[in-house]
């Protein structure tokens, strides 16, 4: 029986097979973004599809700001925004009732939609829009957003991307990290289309109340003016397409329309409420 | 769009120091390796005949290997996939060969022959937030088998 | 090949010790089979996808093993000894090592 003087000499690459992880990392990183991206597609598409089935009394009623508007000019701007909504809304329309919130605290020009058909108004945009008409297109857009669903869309997108990031991420690694953005990044994707349709499908309906759809860009020229980034600021990770877009899209609508008719002011109580000349 | 620069970056740095420092250390093993080739290890509890007389002693190595940002990401891809885990089998493989060298270091020092008895232990340690692998202790430790001047 | 965990083969003479060898991969379960075990835990019982996993996994590194003690010309790996450890979240490690001999009938 003879032992061994010295060690042997081992062949390399039986425990270590040096091979390149980076072929390996590019091989896993594009499969997992494109199956990312093809679930986020299939939730999406999925999502559009199914709201429109969900009973609008499902909807959870959410809202923000206050429930009883406390000054007595807060009430009557309140009232007004309520009764504008309702002039833009079709007659023959599935969903009855909005309540409009006038959120007279808030300085940032802001309006948004939430679900159980909510729509909220914050002083900062009464500020920012010149007519009537600029209003109506904001009031008309989020009215758009609760009529296409959206706020149903979204918690469903939502619902499955956390099932997605229970799959991958759940061990909070880097991995799980590429899927929750790359999943944010589609979300983001449906939120900009969205959008767009919230403004095509409010388009329609200036054009039924009004007969044009001069001064819908209001808005969008006071948010050019008071940033000016705001333009071309178009990103994967913006849940808006780029304001510049928007503004031409808008305009793209008037082709053809009377560019000699005048729009409608707002009220003189409204513009001396905001401390401007009538 | 930050988090994204910031993830390329350790990403690039952990490939670039990652690959450095493992090619460097391989080199650097095979060079000790022949070198100390004279000093065999073995796993064998009881020593031959030739060794009764020697003295003996426990001899151990040990080393702490860090992992790159690199191979974590692509560690915990390979979660989602399954499979081998190439980018941490290198990492032990030379944490295990460093040990060793290190353990025949201290033999030779000693004067000794040979390392029988040889056992490994493997245990993770600086468990990070992340959850990956933060790094990895190997010990290896043996009995050597030591000349004496009278036993021949 | 013939593996043991014993330091001496019944039958057969060792003729020549050869070295130590080793074998040792490092393998990570699939998410389905993370969340699989994520509910059995609720429930209890065997984790077959896990046990399925480590047994395919000291297989290969007893696979790597062999590789080795061909390597060196033996025809048997004596005093075998396994080691798991869980090196990452969801990833483990299975290493053995042993003798490498060469071994003749009695």
């Amino acid at each position: 029986m003879s032992f061994p003087k010295e060690n042997p000499q081992l062949p390399e690459g039986i425990n270590n097979q040096h091979d390149n992880p980076f072929v390996d990392f590019v091989i896993m990183a594009g499969a997992l973004l494109l199956a990312v991206v093809a679930i986020s597609f299939l939730i999406g598409w999925g999502a559009t599809r199914i709201a429109p089935a969900v009973p609008f009394e499902w909807e959870p009623n959410l809202s923000f700001g206050p429930s009883d508007v406390s000054s007595e000019q807060d009430q009557r701007i309140a009232e007004y925004l309520q009764q504008l909504t309702r002039d833009l809304i079709p007659h023959d329309a599935d969903i009855s009732e909005i309540n409009v919130h006038w959120l007279p605290d808030i300085e940032a020009a802001n309006a948004f939609a939430t679900s159980g058909g909510n729509i909220h108004v914050t002083r900062g945009l009464l500020d920012a829009v010149k007519s009537e008409n600029g209003l109506a297109m904001v009031l008309a857009h989020e009215y758009a957003h609760i009529e296409l669903r959206h706020p149903v869309v979204l918690m469903l997108e939502q619902i499955g991307h956390t099932l997605i990031a229970l799959v991958t991420g759940f061990d909070n690694s880097s991995a799980g990290a590429i899927t929750q953005q790359t999943g944010f990044i589609s979300l983001m994707a449906f939120s900009r289309d969205m959008e767009r349709a919230a403004d095509e499908r409010a388009v329609t309906l200036l054009n039924a109340y009004y007969g044009h759809s001069r001064g819908s860009e209001e808005l969008f020229e006071h948010i050019l003016q008071t940033d000016k980034d705001a333009a071309h600021q178009w990103g994967l990770w913006q849940s808006h397409p780029a304001t510049q877009e928007r503004i031409e899209f808008l305009e793209s609508q008037k082709k053809g329309e009377d560019t000699h008719v005048s729009l409608r002011p707002l009220p003189d109580w409204l513009e001396k409420a905001l401390n401007r000349e009538p | 769009m930050i988090e994204l620069i910031v993830f390329l970056v350790l990403l690039a740095l952990g490939y670039g120091f990652g690959r450095l420092s493992e090619s460097r250390h391989y080199r650097s093993i095979f060079q000790r390796e022949q070198a100390l080739r004279s000093i065999a290890v073995v796993p064998i509890k009881i020593p031959p005949p030739e060794y009764l007389r020697h003295n003996s002693t426990l001899v151990s190595g040990s080393v702490v290997i860090s992992v790159d940002y690199f191979k974590t990401v692509v560690a915990s891809l390979r979660n989602i996939f399954g499979g081998r885990v190439g980018a941490y089998e290198s990492l032990l493989d030379r944490a295990r060969r460093e040990a060793i060298l290190r353990m025949q270091e201290e033999a030779r020092e000693l004067g000794a022959e040979t390392i029988y008895n040889v056992k490994y232990e493997t245990s993770r340690i600086g468990e990070n937030a992340a959850k990956g692998l933060g790094s990895v202790e190997v010990l290896a430790y043996g009995t050597a088998l030591i000349a004496c001047p009278d036993s021949k | 090949m013939l593996i043991s965990n014993m330091e001496v083969v019944p039958g057969k003479r060792i003729t020549q010790h050869l070295g130590m060898v080793q074998g040792s991969t490092v393998r990570a379960k699939h998410a389905g089979r993370d969340i699989m075990a994520g509910f059995k835990n609720i429930f209890g019982g065997e984790l077959k996808g896990y046990t399925e996993l480590l047994s395919e996994s000291r297989e290969e590194a007893i696979e790597r093993l062999k590789q080795q003690a061909a390597a060196l010309g033996a025809n048997a790996v004596i005093n075998v000894r396994f080691s798991t450890s869980s090196i990452a979240a969801g990833a483990s490690e299975i290493f053995v090592y042993g003798t490498a001999v060469t071994v003749e009938d009695r």
